[in-house]
């Protein structure tokens, strides 16, 4: 679904991301863990078309995406949740999940149905909502795009523990069919949650890459890349 | 070095935004010329921490001593005055003035100079002089009559670090001096911090953790605005609850 | 100050001195009144270019230095009264509105004195002292150092020397130090308090300033029409003094003579032929903004922004 090869990507003259390879096939879920700093963010922003890799290609649905125009991008099928929620403040719930909808399984009644929380709060501005509750937001204004994959960058950012754990759970409910997922996180335990496979990222490279199951039991990877050394 | 008082030390410190308790009762002490590290994952409050020490924003409780002197509640130039300086997250430079102009407005702050209504620039000695050594300092000499704005990033950067010490501080306050970088611009800020005189005493936020090994003496781990421990890195390292606070909730 | 600009500096004062020996009176009159008007809007983009103080207020210390002139000059027509006392009253006025209109920023602080302006123009409207809307009429030119300024080759010299005065002032002040700081505070307000400086006090000093210098233009023009009105403290006065400056060049300090210059002579040109020179003078103005963001001054020097 997703394959990024080989991409360099620069802030201006600051090279970011060195010579970054991933894969995600269709309906599978993968995740990318790291510290602050050490790329997911901009890998991201590579593959959305938001900040274009300089070299490497990315691959989206077998389209080379590495200089489209996001929007192209989004309507090729991928499916944003940003970081930091941005949902429309001053646009009420169900519109915000209306703006970008398009036609698909996934229907304003189904969105409802999974996040009854927002059907409660559907003519409030999404300003006024909680955290977590602007996550749930924002998860399914990009469900709502019925896209072919879905990017989440570090859902559980700034969220309580009792929160990042629904958020765990909905995103794994997600799973199954041909919806693949990228998930971006820094928190371990969310991420193995739900991925089937695992990147890690430390200074703009792929440092390490495996099962859940295979990360858990390298006690030196996780310390040293996840941890504090 | 001998035992002294404190530099800076910090009681109780609260900050509230709603319900939501960005700082939960930090307390620390920073001893004179010490380099202390803070660190901690998303969301620990480490920015809010230093936007409350510089009075960017007000405690909604607790104490900052600084030098001796109780200073929760003055503004930023207040302190800024006092010999405390911080650096930005984001580069918060004149980008329309000269890299020598970004310092030697720095330098020349506080001073009665300024208030000179019909005297020439040159004659700020002086603030002149400050304002050369601290782009020595940053490893910046050869820039000073570019325009900021045109600074590659990590040059911004490096500029960042030079306006806080062109200042003079006693106490600089520096906001992920490694942000955005890459590992060549990374290690050479490391090199330009860990040159810095040692008698300004220094408290970095970082994320990269091979800075906070080559830099800081002492390490405090922040966690959803509570201090969760102190200690060396290498204890801060080894400690299991810092890494289950680093990989999260589960 | 290299010495090309000392050069022509010097030539545009003995072109501007000589004026009135090979030109008639309405061309001297315009050109006095370019001069008057060039130094008002100088005064504003001192606030407006260089510590970036957009004021919508600006009137209040026109008006103000136009109304004490005139009051001072009927009794007793000397310096004192020409200039001193309008001066001290506009300065006053400055630091009382610019305590309270500089505490807020943006939006804020162009409504703030926009009102405290036109408050001003509340009053000299309702007061019969002060002449309500005809305002004060035959106010006398003063002596200057035993010269009479009715005869108008005296005004005219004496005219010439307070502007110069005033465009040096402006001048050093702007390379200053003080000059400096304001710059810093245009370019990044929050850095220039995180590093020391307390801002407010160096915009007051600024704001006292540009006031100070649009009481002496008000003065002035009061001494160069014989009369001063409530149209003094009107918010187009203010705004003329924007656009004067907007054409000439924010930031330049030159070009806000320009600016008075490309505005007063497009009036009085168009004006002969329509009434709607308002409309050129509009067309004009957005074709500046779309195509010389910088001015007159600007497009001159090959640049699109402020400073140099």
């Amino acid at each position: 679904m997703l394959e990024l090869d080989a991409i360099e990507t620069y802030y201006g003259e600051s090279h970011i991301l060195h010579g970054v390879s991933i894969r995600v096939a269709e309906g599978e879920a993968v995740a990318l863990l790291g510290r602050n700093g050490a790329g997911k963010t901009t890998l991201i922003r590579s593959v959305a078309g938001f900040t274009p890799p300089r070299e490497g290609r990315v691959l989206f649905g077998g389209h080379p995406v590495q200089a489209w125009p996001a929007y192209r991008i989004a309507r090729q099928g991928l499916a944003l949740v940003p970081q930091g929620r941005r949902i429309f403040s001053p646009l009420t719930v169900s519109e915000n999940l209306t703006l970008g909808a398009r036609p698909g399984e996934w229907t304003l009644d189904r969105v409802y149905a999974l996040f009854p929380r927002l059907n409660e709060r559907a003519l409030q501005p999404g300003g006024t909502l909680s955290g977590g509750e602007q996550q749930m937001l924002a998860i399914g204004r990009a469900l709502m795009t019925n896209g072919r994959m879905l990017v989440l960058d570090e859902p559980s950012e700034g969220l309580a523990p009792i929160v990042v754990r629904e958020i765990g759970r909905v995103v794994r409910g997600l799973k199954g069919g041909r919806l693949s997922m990228l998930l971006v996180e820094q928190n371990y335990h969310l991420a193995l949650q739900v991925a089937d496979r695992v990147y890690v990222m430390n200074k703009g490279q792929i440092v390490w890459e495996g099962t859940p199951a295979a990360l858990e039991a390298d006690e030196d990877v996780k310390r040293r890349y996840l941890g504090v050394a | 070095m001998s035992a002294s008082a404190p530099l800076l030390v910090i009681g109780g410190l609260t900050r509230r935004f709603g319900a939501l308790s960005a700082l939960n009762g930090v307390s620390l002490a920073v001893a004179p010329w010490e380099r202390r590290a803070i660190i901690g994952p998303n969301g620990a409050g480490k920015t809010t921490l230093f936007n409350v020490i510089t009075g960017q924003l007000r405690p909604s409780g607790g104490s900052i001593l600084f030098d001796g002197e109780q200073v929760e509640g003055l503004k930023p130039h207040a302190l800024a005055r006092r010999g405390m300086g911080r650096s930005f997250q984001r580069n918060n430079l004149f980008f329309k003035l000269t890299v020598l102009e970004n310092l030697r407005l720095a330098a020349a702050a506080g001073g009665r100079g300024s208030y000179n209504l019909l005297g020439g620039i040159e004659r700020m000695r002086a603030a002149l002089e400050r304002a050369r050594a601290a782009a020595e300092a940053v490893g910046l000499s050869a820039r000073l009559g570019e325009v900021a704005g045109t600074l590659s990033y990590g040059e911004q950067r490096q500029l960042e670090v030079g306006v806080v010490l062109a200042t003079a501080p006693k106490l600089m306050l520096l906001d992920e001096p490694t942000a955005g970088m890459s590992p060549e611009e990374t290690a050479r800020m490391t090199r330009m911090l860990e040159g810095l005189p040692r008698d300004v005493t220094l408290l970095i936020i970082e994320h990269d953790m091979d800075v906070v090994g080559s830099l800081a003496d002492r390490v405090t781990v922040l966690h959803y605005g509570e201090v969760l421990t102190e200690g060396t890195f290498d204890e801060v390292k080894r400690d299991p609850r810092v890494y289950d606070v680093y990989l999260g909730s589960a | 100050m290299t010495t090309a600009r000392v050069v022509g500096f010097a030539a545009l004062v003995a072109i501007v001195a000589a004026f009135p020996l090979f030109a008639g009176t309405y061309p001297v009159k315009l050109l006095q009144e370019i001069l008057i008007w060039g130094i008002f809007a100088m005064s504003l983009d001192l606030l407006m270019g260089y510590a970036g103080m957009v004021s919508f207020g600006h009137s209040a210390f026109f008006g103000i230095g136009g109304y004490i002139a005139a009051l001072a000059l009927v009794k007793s027509p000397g310096l004192v009264s020409a200039l001193l006392l309008p001066a001290l009253a506009a300065a006053v006025g400055a630091l009382v509105i610019g305590f309270f209109s500089i505490r807020v920023s943006g939006v804020y602080f162009i409504m703030l004195t926009l009102a405290f302006s036109q408050m001003f123009y509340a009053v000299t409207f309702q007061a019969a002292w002060l002449g309500a809307e005809d305002g004060l009429v035959g106010v006398p030119r003063p002596s200057v150092f035993g010269w009479d300024a009715a005869s108008p080759r005296v005004f005219h010299a004496y005219l010439l020397v307070l502007v110069v005065l005033s465009v040096l002032f402006l001048w050093r002040i702007v390379r200053s130090p003080f000059g400096h700081v304001l710059r810093g505070i245009h370019d990044n307000e929050g850095r220039m308090q995180a590093v020391g400086y307390p801002v407010n006090r160096y915009k007051l000093l600024a704001f006292v300033i540009g006031g100070t210098v649009a009481g002496v233009a008000g003065s002035l023009y009061c001494q160069f029409v014989g009369s001063i009105s409530p149209d003094a403290f009107l918010w187009t006065t203010s705004g003329e003094a924007l656009l004067m400056v907007i054409i000439g060049g924010t930031g330049t300090l030159g070009g806000s003579m320009l600016g008075a210059a490309a505005f007063i002579l497009l009036q009085s040109m168009v004006s002969s032929y329509t009434e709607r020179w308002m409309l050129i003078l509009g067309l004009t103005f957005v074709f500046l903004v779309l195509f010389a963001p910088g001015g007159i001054l600007g497009a001159l020097r090959g640049r699109v922004g402020i400073h140099s």
